[in-house]
């Protein structure tokens, strides 16, 4: 039977038994969540334990490739991975870029899930059929890009998810890094693999191939796209200055510093930013993902100057002046850290933003030497230093490798209450005292992942947008005209209902498999969606079952974590946000609407919140979806009653 | 055996590849009617021991049609002009 866009099956490897089973996807079933990333949650609430240890056997890895993954939509490159975090405890998804949902589809599978724990290290390899446990003893140790360089030696054509030392040593503040440059399950991952003696895994490029059910509609589609896509006037800066390069230049995108205290838009001044930008532009080489046009991913050679010959492959890398006197060296200590981290795996924010907690409770003598065992200065050598030692658990690395809550917790004298900024354990992105109170914090709050912005993209992601920019990008993802005009006005927009509907374009975009980051999604409309997923998979699918099926996978992912125990007491601000940012001249940055016109407190974003869970159908004082709801969606045989 | 082929030869700019496999992608969905690579008529491979660098070559069954060389985002492919 043709699985039109879909490979076919689902394999399941036990890395305690060695055994390895191949089952077909029920494709109804799989088109009932999109596929994907909600196909994945469907899989969680059969095989993930509410109460499993995240570190055990019996927390299975569960991988995920889109029915778009692997074709030629501009974008198509996202693969998902959905296990119980170590982080948090929450069961959540990540996703990640790079060509691994492609060799993943080209053996014939949609979904790769991983159990059980092998004797001693090994990788797994996948190609066709064949499914292997090989001897990792020899990569034990080895960073990771080493260890991909060393496994493409092997077995090229090939995608490869390695873990580095922080993997090994079950840092919960790691990331994977998909063929050195997608970042994939921060949180975690590494960890998980680490517990599971694993790693590495190698999709080997197989030889099936992915049909599509009607290819002159399919190309038609594709081809109106890449016809906008291609004279876009922002596509040859991007070419230039990759991904790195837009947060780079952008002010917008400057962090807090000293434990989220203290700001400085001026850190870089704008000249200083645009040199940053031309070093950016000699020295990279941008990588694509498969089917992208829109290559935005960063390798690093400085060929000039005092930094001659440092490399990096960076992702979105922060950039900080690192104490540096001049560009030049800002530049490259910035590449050092990036490139320093994603070698071991750690994850940039929650492990940089955790070491910038440590060090601001070492310089208000919350904790001293005694705890630390070195002087913890906020500087550049010291971050390196507790990298490594992050990386591998040693000394006071041990502390931090829990994250920012649990290392709260670990020292005590109510660090947790007073100084550590998380939500659900994790580090947010951004600051709404910087951004104003769009989507992007209220999505993080709401994420049942924990802190992570994806969910609130869009035109609230840019402060200051007029409400008919909120109005337009409403209707090109799908929101029906009447809750357009209830949560738009003239002169505002709501923010708590307008995240709803942009969580669930996120959940349709993760699940097609697709990249959400703008350069690619402004282009798309769903209709242009619903066209492709009908000609892919010929089964004529409306904007409004795929919006259904999106919103389904999001509803699925919160009572998946309503049965672990999270409730709406867990989408809490950060105490933080509540207190004035300073500047280095005397500004003051208090929370403020998206505007920036009425200073916000507590009872503004539980008012916020009330109607992000009114928009959503869920009960307000649980943050869980309602009976009603659940039987909408069709998903009236769960309750947290059975599961 | 060597197809017949439809048009000039495509040149190629390795340099400039990004390794995106759309050339693959597009070759393979016109002749095989599926993406996929391993059927493509041309071949991507990463040079062991380089940096994303990359040697492109066609297999026999290349016909120049120029599929790869049109959809090349990156100007890696291009094909050569007709001769007037």
């Amino acid at each position: 039977m043709d699985t039109y866009g879909f490979a076919g099956k689902i394999l399941h490897v036990d890395l305690t038994t060695g055994e390895t089973r191949a089952e077909p996807l029920d494709v109804d079933v799989a088109r009932k969540f999109v596929g994907g990333r909600g196909m994945n949650h469907k899989l969680a609430y059969d095989l993930i334990p509410p109460d499993v240890d995240p570190l055990a056997p019996e927390n299975p890895i569960i991988l995920g490739a889109g029915p778009f993954s692997g074709t030629v939509i501009p974008g198509c490159c996202e693969l998902t991975v959905t296990t119980k975090f170590p982080i948090n405890g929450a069961i959540a998804t990540g996703s990640g870029a790079g060509k691994f949902s492609l060799m993943m589809k080209t053996s014939g599978y949609d979904h790769l899930i991983i159990s059980g724990k092998a004797e001693s290290a090994v990788y797994l390899k996948i190609c066709d059929d064949v499914v292997e446990l090989c001897d990792a003893s020899d990569l034990w140790g080895k960073d990771g890009n080493d260890t991909v360089d060393l496994l493409r030696e092997r077995h090229e054509p090939c995608s490869i998810i390695p873990i580095g030392q922080a993997g090994e040593n079950l840092v919960k503040v790691s990331v994977s890094q998909i063929d050195k440059g997608g970042t994939l399950g921060s949180g975690g991952l590494p960890a998980i693999m680490g517990a599971k003696n694993l790693k590495a895994i190698v999709a080997v490029q197989g030889t099936h191939g992915i049909k599509v059910a009607d290819r002159k509609a399919f190309t038609k589609t594709v081809q109106g796209l890449l016809d906008r896509m291609m004279p876009w006037k922002g596509r040859d800066m991007l070419l230039r200055v990759g991904f790195s390069g837009e947060v780079s230049s952008s002010q917008f995108a400057t962090f807090p510093y000293d434990n989220w205290s203290k700001v400085d838009f001026n850190e870089f001044t704008m000249e200083e930013r645009k040199q940053i930008l031309g070093l950016h532009a000699k020295s990279n080489k941008t990588l694509a993902c498969p089917g992208c046009p829109m290559a935005d991913k960063d390798r690093i050679r400085i060929t000039e100057g005092k930094n001659a010959g440092v490399t990096g492959y960076v992702t979105g890398m922060i950039l900080q002046r690192h104490g540096a006197e001049d560009i030049d060296e800002a530049y490259a200590r910035s590449v050092r850290y990036s490139d320093l981290l994603n070698r071991y795996g750690l994850c940039e924010l929650n492990f940089d933003f955790t070491f910038s907690l440590m060090a601001h409770l070492y310089s208000k003598g919350v904790i001293t030497i005694e705890d630390t065992g070195i002087e913890l200065k906020d500087d550049f050598e010291t971050r390196l230093k507790v990298a490594e030692m992050t990386a591998k658990r040693e000394g006071f690395g041990d502390i931090l490798a829990e994250g920012t809550l649990e290392a709260a917790r670990k020292l005590g004298r109510g660090i947790e209450e007073d100084y550590a900024v998380h939500i659900k354990g994790r580090t947010p992105h951004l600051d709404p005292r910087t951004a104003g109170l769009g989507t992007m914090p209220l999505t993080q709050l709401t994420d049942p992942r924990g802190a992570y912005p994806a969910g609130g993209g869009g035109p609230g992601y840019v402060p200051g947008k007029k409400p008919s920019e909120f109005a337009r990008h409403g209707e090109r993802m799908g929101i029906p005209p009447d809750a357009i005009d209830r949560i738009v006005s003239e002169d505002s927009w709501n923010v708590g209902r307008f995240t709803r509907y942009s969580q669930d374009w996120y959940s349709l975009w993760d699940s097609l498999g697709m990249c959400l980051r703008a350069p690619v999604s402004r282009f798309f409309h769903i209709n242009t969606i619903s066209e492709l997923y009908s000609a892919l998979t010929n089964i004529e699918t409306p904007p409004s079952e795929l919006m259904k099926a999106a919103e389904r996978a999001w509803n699925l992912h919160r009572m998946l974590n309503g049965r672990v125990g999270f409730s709406r007491k867990h989408d809490k601000a950060p105490k933080k946000w509540f207190q004035t940012l300073s500047g280095p001249d005397g500004e003051e940055y208090p929370l403020k609407d998206y505007y920036g016109k009425i200073e916000l407190k507590e009872r503004d974003i539980e008012k916020a919140l009330d109607d992000y869970y009114d928009e959503r159908g869920w009960d307000k004082e649980t943050g869980l979806p309602t009976p009603e709801k659940l039987k909408e969606l069709g998903l009236d045989d769960l309750s947290l009653a059975d599961m | 055996m060597e197809n017949k082929k439809k048009g000039p030869p495509i040149s190629v700019d390795e340099s400039n590849c990004a390794g995106c496999l759309i050339c693959q992608l597009r070759c393979s969905l016109r002749f095989e009617k599926e993406f996929n690579p391993s059927r493509a008529a041309i071949k991507i491979r990463r040079l062991v021991g380089a940096e994303n660098e990359y040697e492109i070559t066609f297999t026999e069954k290349c016909d120049n049609c120029g599929i790869c060389a049109r959809f090349c985002p990156y100007g890696a492919l291009v094909q050569q002009k007709k001769a007037a």
